[in-house]
């Protein structure tokens, strides 16, 4: 009776030690959950910051272009219609006045023809350039189309160009921002990479729009962030997060420039 | 009062504390805190009914079957209501009723079983339990928005963890000794009600600012 007591006691303290290992196991789960979290819920905010400090740059690229924009506009009115309106005025203020030979007057009158004219067509061509009324009217594919071959007519580039674009894939708006993508990709070609000759590309495999450019300009280095930065990249980057799609670019100094945009 | 009575004290003052605060700022709202309260109450009335058959030298311990097999289908039932188990919602109902009918079936044949400790059914209640506790850390730890239970949850873990293996040694050993592990499972406890109280002051505490 006497061992087994001691044994039941002895039993007791190994119960004893037990729970206090278990309580240390315990403490030391709860200490590692707590502290890990606080790791975690750090990262979390971390990347929540880096996120939201990207969409502010976005959202100031997008800032800077529409100024830019309104530069622009501004200047058009500025050089391509104020000016010949006021030849028109001038013209219409020597008819006023009178006194002129019927010679003068057909060349006064001539004047302010040639002058309307030319203001009535850098009126369209304003309106053209803000937004092409044929993406409206007869889709995406028609615009990119007139839009190539406007600057095929203009022989600053030769632009080649597939398109496989089911009409109404995507909605009005996001065909403008692909639009516009095109656009800017296009400019960029003329104007940093001086490329003759480019290739547009559009595809739709398994429900998703592929969209590929390239060009043979002088291109860049594509790790350089220099230039991811510019304003011409943010925009298309930001246009491309707004249709929701992926993009991918590739340049090397003197190769071209390539960009794939997925929707 | 002595050093035990103190302790002992001390724990009915928590555990009616936290009764008293968890019923004041119940909000009909959050269902999964009806299942906390009534874990709360079915604790109280354990713990007060056998203090007093105690006073009065009387067997107490048929209630700890009650307190462990009500513990396990309030908390079972708390645990199905939050948000992190919805997946296993379903599971963990029928295993609590499943486990429950058992026991009780089990003391309905052979009511003698009452005035013993079952190792078995302290286990079967307790282990679920446990996982059901990790696996809110485990569903929390990327979680910093929705911070309720998790001080509860704590102190849960810890005590029962500890408590299951006392409980289950309740049939061995000299009395004296016993009384040795008793003691730190009444400042575990302790522990666990402070816990349960800090949960109430961060996460249920009615906030009077509040203006409409």
């Amino acid at each position: 009776m006497e061992i087994l007591f001691t044994q039941e006691n002895q039993l007791i303290i190994i119960v004893l030690i037990g729970v206090l290992l278990l309580l240390l196991m315990g403490v030391a789960l709860l200490l590692f959950f707590f502290l890990s979290r606080k790791k975690i819920v750090e990262k979390e905010l971390e990347k929540n910051t880096l996120e939201i400090n990207h969409q502010k740059e976005i959202i100031q690229s997008i800032i800077i272009t529409q100024e830019e924009e309104r530069k622009r506009i501004a200047q058009d009115l500025h050089d391509d219609i104020s000016s010949k309106l006021n030849v028109i005025n001038l013209n219409a203020n020597l008819l006023k006045d009178g006194e002129l030979t019927p010679e003068e007057y057909t060349v006064v009158n001539n004047g302010i023809l040639e002058a309307t004219e030319k203001t009535l067509e850098s009126a369209r061509k304003i309106a053209h350039n803000l937004l092409p009324p044929i993406l409206e009217e007869f889709g995406f594919k028609d615009a990119v189309e007139e839009l190539a071959d406007s600057f095929n007519n203009s022989r600053k580039i030769n632009i080649e160009y597939t398109i496989n674009y089911p009409k109404k894939q995507l909605i009005p708006q996001n065909e403008l921002h692909l639009f516009r993508i095109t656009q800017e990709l296009i400019n960029n070609s003329v104007r940093h990479g001086k490329a003759n000759n480019s290739v547009i590309d559009i595809s739709f495999k398994n429900d998703t729009l592929i969209f590929n450019y390239t060009d043979n300009g002088v291109g860049f280095n594509s790790d350089n962030v220099d230039h991811k930065k510019g304003l011409g990249m943010k925009n298309i980057e930001s246009r491309v997060s707004l249709l929701n799609g992926k993009y991918t670019i590739g340049s090397e100094i003197g190769k071209g420039f390539k960009i794939r945009i997925e929707i | 009062m002595n050093y035990n009575d103190f302790i002992t004290n001390t724990c009915y003052l928590l555990l009616i504390i936290n009764t008293l605060v968890f019923t004041i700022s119940y909000n009909s709202k959050n269902k999964a805190s009806k299942y906390f309260i009534m874990y709360l109450i079915l604790c109280l009335f354990v713990q007060l009914f056998s203090s007093i058959l105690s006073d009065l030298r009387q067997n107490n311990l048929y209630l700890f079957h009650y307190f462990i097999t009500g513990q396990f289908i309030f908390l079972s039932l708390l645990f199905s209501k939050l948000q992190e188990f919805k997946k296993i919602k379903k599971l963990i109902r029928s295993l609590a009723f499943v486990i429950a009918l058992s026991i009780i079936l089990y003391f309905y044949k052979t009511p003698d079983a009452l005035n013993k400790w079952n190792v078995l059914e302290i286990s079967l209640t307790s282990i679920p339990l446990l996982i059901y506790s990790f696996l809110f850390f485990v569903k929390k730890i990327s979680n910093d928005k929705d911070k309720k239970y998790i001080y509860f949850n704590s102190g849960f873990f810890v005590y029962t963890l500890c408590s299951t293996l006392i409980f289950s040694v309740g049939n061995i050993g000299t009395r004296t000794l016993k009384l040795y592990v008793w003691d730190i499972n009444n400042i575990l406890y302790i522990i666990f009600q402070i816990l349960i109280f800090v949960e109430w002051y961060k996460n249920f505490k009615p906030s009077f600012k509040k203006r409409t």
